[in-house]
Order: C-alpha cells, then sequence, then structure tokens
C-alpha cells in the first residue's frame, strides 16, 4: 500500500553546526504524529542525528533520506565528503578525524558511528575515499528490538 | 470546587464570551495549538490545553481569565493559612514592605502566613541530594517540576521526556504539608479544620492544586490570585505594622520567583535556566533529539523572567525581578538555619511524587500506524494546496494545523477563504459565460453564441 509509505529528503549542508540537527528533528516529529513509541522515536532521533552531524563536521554537502513504513524507519545519510578510509577503526569508541576546531565545538569525540550502531537495528556503510560516504540504518517500528534481532 | 469538563480535565483557564471578539491573537500564541476560533467565540480545547496563561496575556479584550477561588472562600476553614508564591516578594520593593505585606494576610482573615519561599529552599536542598544520589541512572538532563506548566507540556508535547522531569514535590506542596503538620503538632488543630490557600502568580498552578499531575490531592485547599491579595494589602497598607517574625524564609528561596533561583539554589554542576515558553519548546525539541546531555539540572520557567512574570502577578515583571533580589539580599541570614532543620525532618520519600506522571501526546494522529501514515499524508496533500500564509481567517492557528483539522473532520476545506476566493471566482466565471449564452431564436447573423 503506497498510502503506507512515507518517503521524504532532507538537504545537509556541510559546516552549518547552526541548522545541524533539523532534518533529525523533522524525522522525530513525523515519528510523533504516526504514535510510534518514544524508546523508538528516541533511538531514530539519537542515530539520525549523529548521522546528519558527521555530514555537517565532515563533508561539503549530503542529503538525508527517510522512508518510514508500518514497519521499519531506513534512514540514508549520503554525503560528498572525503570517505572513510578505515571503517573498523572508524567505529571504534573515541576514534574520530574531526579537526580541532569541530571539537572545540563540542563534536568529534568519536562516538558518532559507535552510537548510530547501538541505537540502531541494522547499519551499513559504503565508502570511498575522496568520492564520499552512503550511511544507511534501519529501526523496527513494531516489535521491539530484542524479538525483531532474533 | 472541581471543575473538570467532558475531556476529564481541569481548566483554571476560561472564556468569557461576551467579552470574545473572536478576533486570532490567543490561537496564535498559544504553545500546544489548543484554541480554534468557532462561531466567533475563541474555544479551548482540553486536551491540549496546559493552563501556561499565553492567550491571557495576548487577548487585547481580556476576555481570557483564571479562575481562581474568592478570598472569601477562606471562611469554610477554622484555621486559615496563607501560602504566597515567591514571586510574592518582588510586588514589594524593601524588606520592611514584605513583612507589612505579610501581616497583611493576618488583617485580611488568615490565622497564619508560611512563605512558599521557605518550602523552595528545601527542595533545593532536596533536589541536590536526589541528583547527588541518583545522578548515575537518571536520564540527562532532568528538568525542574517546579514549573506546572512546562509539566503539562512535556506531558502533551515532548510525552517522552515525562522521564526527565524531577520526580520531586513543588516548593508550593511540601510548604503546605510542612504547615499542616506542624500547626497539628503545635496547637492541636484536627487536619479537617486546617485551611491552606496558596496565593499564586498564575493559572497553571491554580491547575496543579485541582487538578495535580503525580498525586491524588493537594495539600492545599484553595488558590487565590495574587493580584487580588496584593491589591487588598495594598489598600490596608498605611495601617499595617512591620513584623519581621513572619518572614521566615532565606533568601536563596526567595530567588525562585524570578528566573534563575532555583539554578542558584541547587547544587550540582552544568545547570541551566530557560524562560519562557517559547524557548522552553525549543530546548524540549532540542533534547527530545538527544541533545543537552551534558547538562545535569534545566530550571525551566513557562514565564519570561521566571514566576514574576505569571499573568497574575501585579508588577511589572522586569522591576519585579530587581525587587526579588533586593529583598532577598536583605533577608535574615538566620533563616538560612530555620530552613536547614527543618529540611532534616523530612525523609526522601516526603518529597517524592506519589504518583508516575503520564504522557498525554496529543499529536499521535491515530491510534494505528498505517491509518496515522494515511492520514499525515493527506494532511501534507491539503497542506501543500493552501497558502501557508497562516492567516487564522479559518479559526485555526495556522494552515498546517487547518490541514489536520480537515483530515480529522473538525473543520471544512471551505472555511480556508483564500479556497473559498477561488471557488466563487470560479463560479463567477461560470455564471458569467452562462450568461452569455443565447437561445438560437435570439442568435443574430454575425453574431454567434460566444459561449459555444
Amino acid at each position: 500500500m503506497d498510502g503506507q509509505l512515507i518517503q521524504m529528503e532532507f538537504p545537509v549542508k556541510g559546516g552549518n553546526f547552526g541548522g545541524a540537527g533539523d532534518a533529525a528533528s523533522k524525522i522525530k516529529n513525523i515519528l510523533k504524529q504516526l504514535g510510534i513509541r518514544y524508546e523508538i522515536i528516541k533511538r531514530v532521533a539519537i542515530a539520525s542525528y549523529e548521522a546528519e552531524m558527521n555530514i555537517v563536521a565532515h563533508a561539503a554537502e549530503g542529503t538525508i533520506v527517510v522512508e518510514i513504513n508500518p514497519n521499519a524507519v531506513v534512514v540514508a545519510a549520503k554525503d560528498k565528503g572525503p570517505g572513510i578510509p578505515d571503517i573498523d577503526l572508524a567505529m571504534k569508541e573515541g576514534f574520530s578525524t574531526a579537526s580541532q576546531q569541530i571539537r572545540e565545538m563540542g563534536f568529534g569525540a568519536g562516538m558518532g558511528l559507535p552510537n548510530i550502531k547501538k541505537a540502531t537495528d541494522d547499519m551499513t556503510i559504503k565508502t570511498e575515499v575522496g568520492v564520499g560516504t552512503e550511511l544507511t540504518f534501519k529501526i523496527f517500528l513494531t516489535d521491539n528490538r530484542e524479538e525483531t534481532l532474533k | 470546587m472541581n471543575r473538570a469538563g467532558n475531556s476529564g480535565y481541569y481548566h483554571s483557564v476560561r472564556l468569557e464570551e461576551e467579552k470574545c471578539q473572536g478576533c486570532t491573537h490567543c490561537i496564535r500564541t498559544c504553545p500546544t495549538e489548543a484554541i480554534r476560533v468557532r462561531n466567533g467565540k475563541a474555544k479551548i480545547i482540553d486536551e491540549r490545553c496546559i493552563d501556561c496563561g499565553e492567550c491571557i496575556r495576548t487577548c487585547p479584550n481580556s476576555a481570557k481569565i483564571t479562575t481562581t477561588d474568592p478570598l472569601d472562600s477562606i471562611k469554610t476553614f477554622k484555621y486559615k493559612v496563607a501560602i504566597p508564591a515567591p514571586s510574592f516578594s518582588g510586588q514589594f520593593s524593601r524588606k520592611y514592605m514584605l513583612d507589612k505585606a505579610l501581616f497583611g494576610f493576618m488583617l485580611l482573615g488568615f490565622d497564619e502566613v508560611m512563605e512558599v519561599a521557605f518550602g523552595a529552599s528545601i527542595m533545593a536542598k532536596a533536589i541536590t541530594q536526589y541528583l547527588h544520589d541518583h545522578g548515575a541512572e537518571l536520564p540527562r538532563p532532568m528538568i525542574s517540576s517546579a514549573c506546572p506548566a512546562v509539566v503539562r507540556l512535556i506531558q502533551v508535547k515532548f510525552p517522552g521526556l515525562v522521564g526527565n522531569i524531577i520526580p520531586l514535590e513543588s516548593p508550593m506542596e511540601i510548604t503546605a504539608r510542612y504547615a499542616r503538620r506542624k500547626i497539628a503538632e503545635m496547637q492541636g488543630i484536627p487536619d479537617s479544620d486546617i485551611g491552606v490557600f496558596f496565593i499564586t502568580p498564575c493559572p497553571a498552578k491554580v491547575t496543579a492544586v485541582k487538578q495535580p499531575v503525580a498525586a491524588e490531592t493537594s495539600a492545599v485547599n484553595g488558590v487565590i490570585s495574587m493580584t487580588e491579595m496584593v491589591n487588598q494589602i495594598k489598600k490596608h497598607f498605611s495601617s499595617l505594622r512591620s513584623l519581621e517574625e513572619l518572614q521566615k524564609a532565606p533568601g536563596m528561596g526567595i530567588g525562585w520567583g524570578r528566573r534563575d533561583g532555583e539554578v542558584e539554589s541547587v547544587d550540582i554542576p552544568n545547570k541551566m535556566a530557560v524562560d519562557g515558553i517559547q524557548h522552553v519548546s525549543k530546548l524540549l525539541e532540542k533534547i527530545e533529539a538527544g541533545g543537552f546531555r551534558n547538562i545535569r539540572f534545566i530550571e525551566a520557567q513557562a514565564c519570561v523572567g521566571g514566576c514574576v512574570g505569571g499573568v497574575l502577578t501585579v508588577e511589572n515583571p522586569f522591576l519585579a525581578k530587581l525587587k526579588v533580589d533586593l529583598v532577598s539580599d536583605a533577608v535574615d541570614k538566620a533563616n538560612d538555619g530555620l530552613a536547614e532543620k527543618v529540611y532534616t525532618e523530612f525523609k526522601e520519600s516526603d518529597f517524592l511524587f506519589s504518583q508516575e506522571i503520564q504522557p498525554r501526546p496529543i499529536l499521535t494522529l491515530d491510534a494505528d500506524v498505517g491509518k496515522a501514515m494515511e492520514k499525515l499524508k493527506k494532511i501534507d496533500e491539503i497542506h501543500a494546496e493552501l497558502p501557508g500564509i497562516d492567516c487564522g481567517a479559518c479559526g485555526c492557528p495556522n494552515c498546517r494545523a487547518f490541514a489536520a483539522d480537515v483530515v480529522n473532520g473538525l473543520a471544512s476545506r471551505m472555511d480556508c477563504h483564500f479556497d473559498l476566493r477561488e471557488r466563487v471566482t470560479g463560479l463567477a466565471q461560470e455564471i458569467f459565460a452562462l450568461a452569455k449564452k443565447l437561445p438560437h431564436t435570439m442568435q443574430e447573423k454575425g453574431n454567434p453564441d460566444e459561449t459555444k
């Protein structure tokens, strides 16, 4: 049923810390209108916020594409950025390539990707150094996490 | 006394219909989009209203009012206690004037007066201790429960954050409980004879007493408007004595009458204050998205300037802030010791809410996710066709809310003047075309029916 599928796209501007979190906030507000459980909304909000921040902090520009169906929300954060040379290293808590300037603003703690991984049911990263990164994650809306992971 | 509507929710904010002009000021400033203009009158939606008083502030015709208990209602109790809010101090310029004002309560028929600022300094210690003892297992940031409008804003618009509200009673409640206990113990007066009356700066506190969110009932029996009390006291001001011993609250508690009072008195690192319901909304929005996790305590107040900005205060809020500062600086330092002593008489369980605060989400479009999605899409479709200037002429706060009302069957597309105008234009063109249509007998050569 296409009446039960919501798709949206939000452009994200690199370096624009003032507007950072806008896309995550909009996604969160849609889920609130849909009556999704708060614990799930929280996880979607945290993961989308971190994904959005990654674009803002590292890339020149990007987009957040969201797809919501009654069972799951899928978010794809695509950017034209530096790419990730070593995904395993990037997944380590506390590892960050963020500049000193960005750290001084309170970002770049190296928790972005690990936090997304923790908050979501599925996460994949496609990346090419010098070209960009596409991070996709999925969070189930209906069942609770433990059951869906089995 | 407790008049709850069909929805089951009590509201102190009401409309005086005959004064309402049906203008659209209130519908647009309401932080929960709880008002619609229907049949030329503002209608408050019970489920959405949080009694913050923004509509009272904004109404140019004073049609929005706060329902409070009349001063006469104290007569139903044998022993009458007034507990004025900390912002009461901001209505008087000097400490000796506050002393006189407190004596004024006795003159007006009360047997005792106890400042809620006293309870505030006890709560400052209780909050500090609570955050200290439970910090590790609590979500961050924790938000003060002192402003009932903020608590209700969280319940309806940010239900995911109810767990971030500090589950401790308000200074008003603690002051009332302490007063009841002390009077019963010291004077042997039965509890049912004691009437505790809160002197309120705002409608939200009235609702907090008539329908508490985290307890069956309040220890407060009635709520009297601060405006009414200040007016009465000022009328008798020249005949009042300055009874210093009535003023028992420490300066720190008096500070709760204005913004920053809580932050200054709660001894915890990484704390901040936010005031004004729109700013509070924006902050909650960010917290909900996972922000502000380094902050441990947030003082959030619906009124600009804090409680001195409440719609039932008399003094200009910004001047009242200065007055609070002057009075709290002049207060006897010995009061600190008394509050300290009383604090030790309480256990943590005395401060804790007796019930959990429940979410009351108003944004959910349908209980079924699939149906909610269909509704959301319809709302988006309708919204895209609307002029988007949020004129309010349809009686809804903005085009988006109108689209939602249409989808929920609460408004008709024809309620939009622009839509209506377009349809009338189309209709007029059709009429014009029809008017030019001629029967064959009337058609002349060289002047055929142009409408064909």
